[in-house]
Parts: C-alpha cells; sequence; structure tokens
C-alpha cells in the first residue's frame, strides 16, 4: 500500500473511532443510574445469577472498553435489547463512578 | 483499494453528519468557552429575555410571596420563614442560596433586579451533569461543562426539579418525606403518577406551568396557600365505584387514603434537636445509615415507610413569623394546617409533622435565627451566643421590627406540618374501611372533634358539610 494511502486508512479510522475512544461523553449519568439498576441489577445484584457488578467493579477505561469493544459479549442479546441513548447512559454513571473516577461507588 | 477508501471515508463522514443529526436548536447558536453561569445566561437572554423576566416574578427567583395569614397580610418565604432544621436563610446565604434559581447570593447584597444572575440551567438541563456547588451561593460547580449543558436545554424532568426539592435541609429526603432521590425514576409502588413504566408524569404535569409561574405551594413557605393544585384537577370528586367511599370525599382528601405511608425508598428526617449540639461526643448513626449525633447539629431521628399524621385542613395554615412572641414552655407550631370538624370546607389531611428544639431568645421570647455557616457561625465557633448575635444582626426582618439579641438564649420545642401530596400508592394499596373504623387506629377521632368512631355511633357530631 503507499503511503498517501496507509495515511488515508488512519486518518479514516481515526475520524470514525475518535469519537468513540472518548467514550462515556454525552451520556446523562442520572438516566443511567436508573437504567442500571433496572436494566444491570436484575441480573448483577448480590447473589443473582451474573455475579454482584458495581460501578467500582472497573476502572474508568476499563468501563469504556467493555462499551465499546465487549459489549456484553457473554450476553450479547441483552445490549442489543436497550438503544443507543440508554447504553451511553449506563456508560456515563459506570464511567463517572468506576473504581478510579472522583466519586466511587458501590452501588446504584 | 479504491473501494475499500471510499468505504472508509464515506464511513468517516457518516460519523460526522450523525453526531451534527443529533443537534438541539441551540446547538449551533450557543457558543462557549463558558468560565461562570452568567455568561450562559447572558447568551440565553439574547432570545429569552422575557423568559428571564417571568422567572424574576417567580418565587424561584424572589423567594418570597406577598400572602394571607389569619389577621395579617404577610411577605414571606425561604427568605424570611423560621424553620425547624437550619433555622434561617440570613446570615447563612452561600450555603442555603444553593438552591435558589440564581448565581451569586452570598449575602443581603444580592441584586434581584440583574437578570444574568437568572440560572436557566438548573431546571433546563438535559445532560444530567449540572452540579450546583453546595456551599457556593448557587454558583456552578467548575467542573461541569457549561457549553455541553447550555447546548443540549430541554424541558425539565424530574431530575431537575428534585436536585433541590429533592435535597432540601442538606440531603436525600430529610425534610418532605414524600420527595426523595427515589422520585426521580419512581416504580409503581412508590407513586402511581411518575411510575416511568406507567404513566412518567414530570413534576409539571400536576404542577402546571405559565409564564414559568409554577403552580403549588409548600406549607412551611407558603402557608397562604394561593396556588394550591390537587388531585381534582385531573380526578372527578366522586371518582369511585362505590357510592359509600364516594361519601367521604367531602370530609376526607384523597391524600389521606391513597398515600397511606410516606418516605417508602429513603429514610426521612422526624426530629432535629439543636440542644445537643456541640458535644465532644460520639457521632452515632441509626440502622439505616443516617446520622443520629452531631457534634455541628445535634440530635436526629429518621424513620421510613412512615404513617401520616393526620389533621383537619381548608387550604388554608398559619404560621409563626420572624419577631413573633413564643412561649418557651409550650409546642411552637412554626407551620401548622387550619380548619376542624366545623369548617365545611375542611378535609382530614394526612401530614409529616417535624419535631425541633431550637434556639430562642429567652429575655424577649422569640426564635432566634442563629448564624451556623461561615465565619463566625456556629459550625465554627461552637458559641451560641456569637452564633445568635451575627445571625440577628444580619436577618433583615429583625431588624426591620428593632429587634436584637439579647445576650440570654434557652432551647425550645417547635413543630413543623408538612403536607403529604406525593407517593401516591397503587390502589390496592390504599387504605380499607377497618385501617381508620372499628379497630382501625389510623384515626385519633377524639383529637379530629368526633366523640368517637363516627361509623360505629351514628348520632355523634359529624363533619359539617353541606
Amino acid at each position: 500500500m503507499k503511503t498517501i494511502n496507509k495515511i488515508l486508512v488512519c486518518v479514516t479510522l481515526a475520524l470514525c473511532f475518535g469519537a468513540q475512544v472518548q467514550a462515556a461523553d454525552g451520556g446523562n449519568p442520572k438516566k443511567g443510574k436508573h437504567l442500571y439498576k433496572k436494566e444491570c441489577k436484575a441480573c448483577h445484584g448480590v447473589g443473582n445469577e451474573g455475579g454482584e457488578i458495581t460501578p467500582m467493579s472497573k476502572t474508568m477505561s476499563q468501563w469504556d472498553r467493555f462499551f465499546r469493544r465487549n459489549k456484553h459479549k457473554a450476553k450479547a442479546e441483552v445490549f442489543n435489547a436497550l438503544d443507543e441513548q440508554d447504553l451511553l447512559d449506563i456508560q456515563q454513571f459506570l464511567y463517572d463512578h468506576a473504581a478510579d473516577s472522583d466519586q466511587p461507588q458501590t452501588c446504584g | 483499494m479504491k473501494t475499500l477508501l471510499i468505504s472508509l471515508v464515506s464511513g468517516g463522514l457518516c460519523c460526522f453528519s450523525l453526531a451534527a443529526n443529533a443537534a438541539n436548536p441551540h446547538k449551533d447558536y450557543v457558543q462557549g468557552p463558558f468560565t461562570q453561569g452568567s455568561d450562559v445566561t447572558s447568551v440565553c437572554i439574547e432570545c429569552h429575555e422575557d423568559h428571564a423576566k417571568d422567572v424574576m416574578k417567580s418565587s424561584h427567583w424572589t423567594w418570597e410571596l406577598e400572602q394571607e395569614l389569619p389577621g395579617r397580610t404577610v411577605t414571606r418565604g425561604k427568605k424570611n420563614a423560621i424553620n425547624n432544621f437550619c433555622i434561617a436563610v440570613s446570615s447563612n446565604e452561600p450555603r442555603c442560596t444553593s438552591c435558589h434559581a440564581g448565581y451569586g447570593w452570598k449575602d443581603d447584597s444580592f441584586d434581584f433586579n440583574d437578570m444574568t444572575k437568572v440560572d436557566c440551567l438548573v431546571c433546563h438541563d438535559t445532560t444530567g451533569t449540572y452540579v450546583k456547588d453546595p456551599a457556593g451561593a448557587g454558583e456552578v460547580l467548575a467542573k461541569v461543562n457549561l457549553e455541553r449543558v447550555a447546548q443540549n436545554v430541554g424541558a425539565p424532568v424530574r431530575d431537575n426539579c428534585g436536585s433541590c426539592h429533592f435535597y432540601g435541609g442538606g440531603g436525600d429526603g430529610v425534610k418532605h418525606g414524600d420527595l426523595d432521590s427515589s422520585m426521580s425514576y419512581p416504580d409503581k409502588v412508590t407513586d402511581v403518577h411518575m411510575d416511568t413504566d406507567g404513566n412518567d408524569f414530570q413534576c409539571q404535569t400536576c404542577h402546571t406551568t405559565e409564564q414559568h409561574q409554577i403552580t403549588g405551594n409548600a406549607m412551611g413557605v407558603s402557608p397562604g396557600g394561593m396556588s394550591d393544585i390537587g388531585c381534582e384537577n385531573c380526578h372527578e370528586a366522586a371518582p369511585h365505584d362505590n357510592k359509600r367511599l364516594n361519601s367521604h370525599t367531602s370530609s376526607i382528601a384523597c391524600q389521606t387514603c391513597h398515600i397511606p405511608e410516606f418516605a417508602k425508598n429513603e429514610p426521612t428526617k422526624m426530629s432535629w434537636d439543636w440542644s445537643t449540639a456541640g458535644q465532644d461526643i460520639e457521632q452515632t448513626t441509626d440502622e439505616f445509615g443516617k446520622h443520629t449525633y452531631m457534634k455541628k447539629k445535634g440530635s436526629f431521628v429518621w424513620a421510613k415507610n412512615v404513617k401520616p399524621q393526620y389533621a383537619w385542613y381548608n387550604g388554608k395554615a398559619d404560621a409563626y413569623m420572624a419577631g413573633d412572641k413564643m412561649d418557651p414552655k409550650a409546642v411552637t407550631k412554626l407551620t401548622y394546617p387550619l380548619g376542624d370538624i366545623n369548617d365545611k370546607k375542611a378535609k382530614i389531611y394526612p401530614f409529616k409533622v417535624h419535631t425541633g428544639k431550637q434556639i430562642y431568645d429567652s429575655k424577649q421570647n422569640i426564635f432566634i435565627t442563629a448564624k451556623v455557616f461561615g465565619k463566625g457561625g456556629y459550625w465554627k465557633t461552637f458559641d451560641w451566643n456569637k452564633a445568635a448575635e451575627l445571625g440577628m444582626q444580619a436577618n433583615q426582618a429583625m431588624l426591620d421590627k428593632g429587634i436584637k439579641y439579647s445576650g440570654e438564649y434557652g432551647f425550645a420545642e417547635t413543630e413543623m406540618w408538612w403536607r403529604i401530596n406525593h407517593m401516591v400508592a397503587p390502589t390496592d394499596q390504599a387504605l380499607n374501611c377497618n385501617d381508620c373504623h372499628n379497630k382501625g387506629t389510623r384515626m385519633d377521632w377524639k383529637a379530629l372533634g368526633y366523640q368517637g368512631d363516627p361509623m360505629k355511633n351514628k348520632s355523634i357530631k359529624k363533619h359539617a358539610t353541606d
């Protein structure tokens, strides 16, 4: 591949994914907290089938990667059932209260 | 290769246009950066000057309204009311005014005519990221991205109203009892009207608003009750299929049966005793994790799933005003409902009664508005004399009446009555006949003016109705 093509590919990829790299931005964390409790806690509360998960279970970048790459691979259908804005709101809440955030939270 | 490039480039452009399409009309117009809230307001009023003027007429801005109390016309509101929580706003502004719909009310010198000080964003933020400094006289926290908030303004949701009304008294659910953080996204059991999976009412669905004048009056600050709203705005006066139930509606408020308990999810403060403050003893907490003793504030009692107290209420209330004489041996009702069994307009209504023990001037027999927050305040000095002197000096209502602190203080008991209107339960959880009648203990019939259960004994005195 010519150098110019390589540059173009890089620039384009950056355009595509640039916004998503600074992922946890644009979500409403208050709505996210509600949705997290409603949608996630059903399986991820104490003693539930998915095992307890709280915002503090991951760091900010781990949460971002989870929403960008993993997308709840273990049970993809639960992510598919939520619309984009809902997922962004949940991601924002988890990111804002992750283990290495200013305000870590154990639970919603 | 060409095809790959084209698809990649168009993919990239797509990402861009998606972001642009999600635009709020304010996105193009409002351009930052902004360093403080009033910078944003200056941009808002380029188009919305009339709206700002309307806000400035509302009690969200003035914190006072002219109203009728028995035998007198008063100007009353948060600005000059005395309560049995942190007592009064005056001299404690930077803390209390963190809930003012404005920026910078740090002391008496605040200019209520400065339109740029109106806080548009606290009600119109849709990002969920707008936070006022809890002790910054209503200014915004530095971490807030004001440009993003301003570009995404919209109609208020429960979170907006709740940022103040759910946290009055300095914490979740402290004051009202029927308003707390669980009302941001309540389920049906918490509130049938605001249930997020059901009716999903916003606050303004009932608190109808025209020209930024929001209807509804809390009894503590607005005992005059000029713009009360009620169930009857939507429901009929005789809404039940059962005739016997409908026969109750002229004497019993809807809320009485349909809000059998409040503080359903979060505990609420039921009592605050300032007289124990200042001791270097253990700071204790209760079963809910809430403080029961703090050196700064004294002793607290919290409760959850609280059964209301019931009293006659005719839509009007009376209140203690700054400078009124009180009897230190009696319990002073700082706000309380008016009406009795002989009052045709009155109905039996549910209340949260918050009890207190608070500082008063023991020479003059008036309640003291002490300075608790900031320089020289009680929370720094633990010196009630100094706090009383500074607080009374800074209180315009006291100065207008020529009242100064005498130098002697004591603590006296108070009650504040709060109407219970929210957390309406599903029908199957409403009160039943036997909750009040027969062996039911909900109603203290004698205290309400009956000789006994009026269902058991038809010959006894009844509520005066038409």
